[in-house]
């Protein structure tokens, strides 16, 4: 993918122009809707704003792979939420060609009562595949997780290697598609954290 | 459904999220059957009685009941069809619009790591109840039968019911799971309005029960009311709903459901930020 052809112009797959995500975070979390009664009348709800991004701008072409390094509370994770749709952004515009993969936290999209097959259905058009896609592919799913033989027992009867293997993210689809295909480390693998309790 | 390849994704021309959310519900069809398989597998993987059980819940609520009230209700002919008629549609409607509630939980989880239709776990708990109350329907018609009471063409007009009784659900669903995702506690809430909901509908009793002066607006205020009507009509009293009893439950359903659709889909670009 990334040997690009030679008088071809490279195609964008995603852009991002001037994003802006502001939260507005109440001053103290409201649980229950008593309270919210409570605090309505008495009015006193206060929020808190800060921008997670501001005005960002990106541009990232098919085949190319593009890292974001920053440390916590940086923005990466509101960038890739803008990315993945999950966030709408409060200023600016997100135009994304193909669909997103984000990795999943593990065991998110999977049911422990149904199959290993079962489950690459569920999880394959929760992650926007259309059935017909993942029937082509399933075969090959299987073999990259190495798990023919458990493939149709229930998922709870796995042992966390072979749920893990499930659960990591099928090799991209070869040319098949625009993919963008990202992963982002649990805040518990975020680099800095690591090295500092290396230091 | 479209090569993923060719979607295009702009924030800028996202145009009303109501119908986004609509077209997002239709991308996503081969989603919504998924959740709609994993909660009917998942639910009796376990069990020795399997799907059986789908049929057994409400025969052994109809027991129950039956068992408690024909004393005092011995006027009804053919109590325990006059029962479970009304009670299937019930248990639809707390089942279904309570699981959009704990569904919603279980897909929050993925709403905050990647996109989906925000209605599609709402329109799957309806999906699943539906195929639920199909399923019900068996032991539905073989107690009308063992009862002795005819079975006539009317029971094809079901489906019907069905449909109108699945539309305002969804509504009810939408507007209380949206509230939830803001106030856990409107979940338990939710219960025991449920609770009193079901007593003031005349499932387990004969609509003769309450005094006449009171009668009218006793049930024709409560939209379940017209729902049971137009269940145990076809079923019970082997006849068609009325016409005027139809329409009003078909507009109340209509308006329930556009409401509760815009008014999720207005908060839910905002769940992200909540969930």
């Amino acid at each position: 993918m990334s040997l690009m052809e030679p008088n071809k112009q490279p195609e964008d797959v995603i852009r991002i122009e001037d994003v802006t995500v502001r939260y507005r975070k109440p001053g103290e979390r409201i649980r229950t809707f008593k309270e919210y009664a409570i605090r309505i009348i008495q009015r006193k709800i206060q929020f808190k704003e800060f921008h997670a991004l501001k005005e960002v701008n990106l541009r990232i072409q098919k085949g190319e792979i593009f890292g974001v390094i920053g440390n916590n509370g940086a923005g990466k994770s509101t960038l890739l939420k803008v990315i993945s749709r999950v966030l709408i952004p409060t200023q600016g515009r997100v135009w994304i060609k193909g669909i997103v993969t984000p990795l999943l936290e593990l065991g998110a999209g999977f049911h422990p009562e149904l199959t290993g097959r079962e489950n690459i259905f569920l999880n394959g058009t929760i992650l926007g595949h259309p059935r017909r896609e993942i029937e082509e592919h399933v075969d090959e799913i299987i073999e990259f997780s190495e798990l023919s033989d458990f493939i149709d027992s229930p998922l709870r009867t796995y042992s966390s290697g072979m749920y893990a293997r499930l659960a990591s993210p099928p090799p991209p689809p070869g040319n098949r598609t625009s993919c963008c295909w990202m992963k982002y480390c649990p805040s518990a693998m975020n680099p800095s954290v690591k090295n500092a309790r290396r230091a | 459904m479209k090569a993923s390849e060719d979607l295009i994704y702009d924030s800028a021309q996202r145009g009303p999220v109501a119908l986004e959310e609509l077209r997002g519900i239709y991308r996503y069809r081969d989603l919504i059957f998924q959740l709609i398989r994993k909660d009917i597998v998942a639910r009796y993987k376990r069990s020795v009685l399997g799907v059986a059980w789908t049929m057994l819940q409400p025969l052994g609520m109809m027991v129950i009941l039956s068992v408690v009230f024909s004393t005092l209700f011995s006027q009804v002919k053919g109590y325990p069809a006059y029962i479970l008629s009304g009670l299937i549609a019930w248990t639809f409607f707390s089942q279904a619009t309570s699981a959009m509630m704990t569904q919603i939980v279980w897909g929050g989880a993925l709403l905050r790591q990647i996109y989906l239709p925000r209605t599609s776990f709402a329109v799957s708990s309806i999906g699943t109840g539906l195929t639920n109350l199909g399923i019900s329907f068996i032991p539905l018609v073989l107690i009308v039968l063992v009862i002795g009471l005819p079975i006539r063409w009317s029971i094809l007009f079901v489906p019907i019911s069905m449909l109108l009784l699945g539309a305002f659900a969804l509504g009810v669903g939408l507007i209380v799971s949206t509230m939830s995702i803001y106030f856990p506690d409107v979940a338990d809430m939710y219960n025991l309005v449920l609770t009193g909901w079901m007593y003031l509908t005349p499932i387990v009793y004969p609509e003769t029960l309450i005094p006449e002066a009171y009668r009218y607006w006793f049930f024709h205020l409560n939209p379940m009311y017209y729902y049971v009507k137009i269940f145990r009509a076809p079923i019970f009293d082997g006849v068609l709903p009325e016409p005027l009893t139809l329409l009003v439950a078909a507009l109340i359903s209509l308006s329930t459901l556009v409401v509760g659709w815009l008014f999720f889909s207005k908060k839910s670009d905002d769940f992200a930020y909540h969930l």
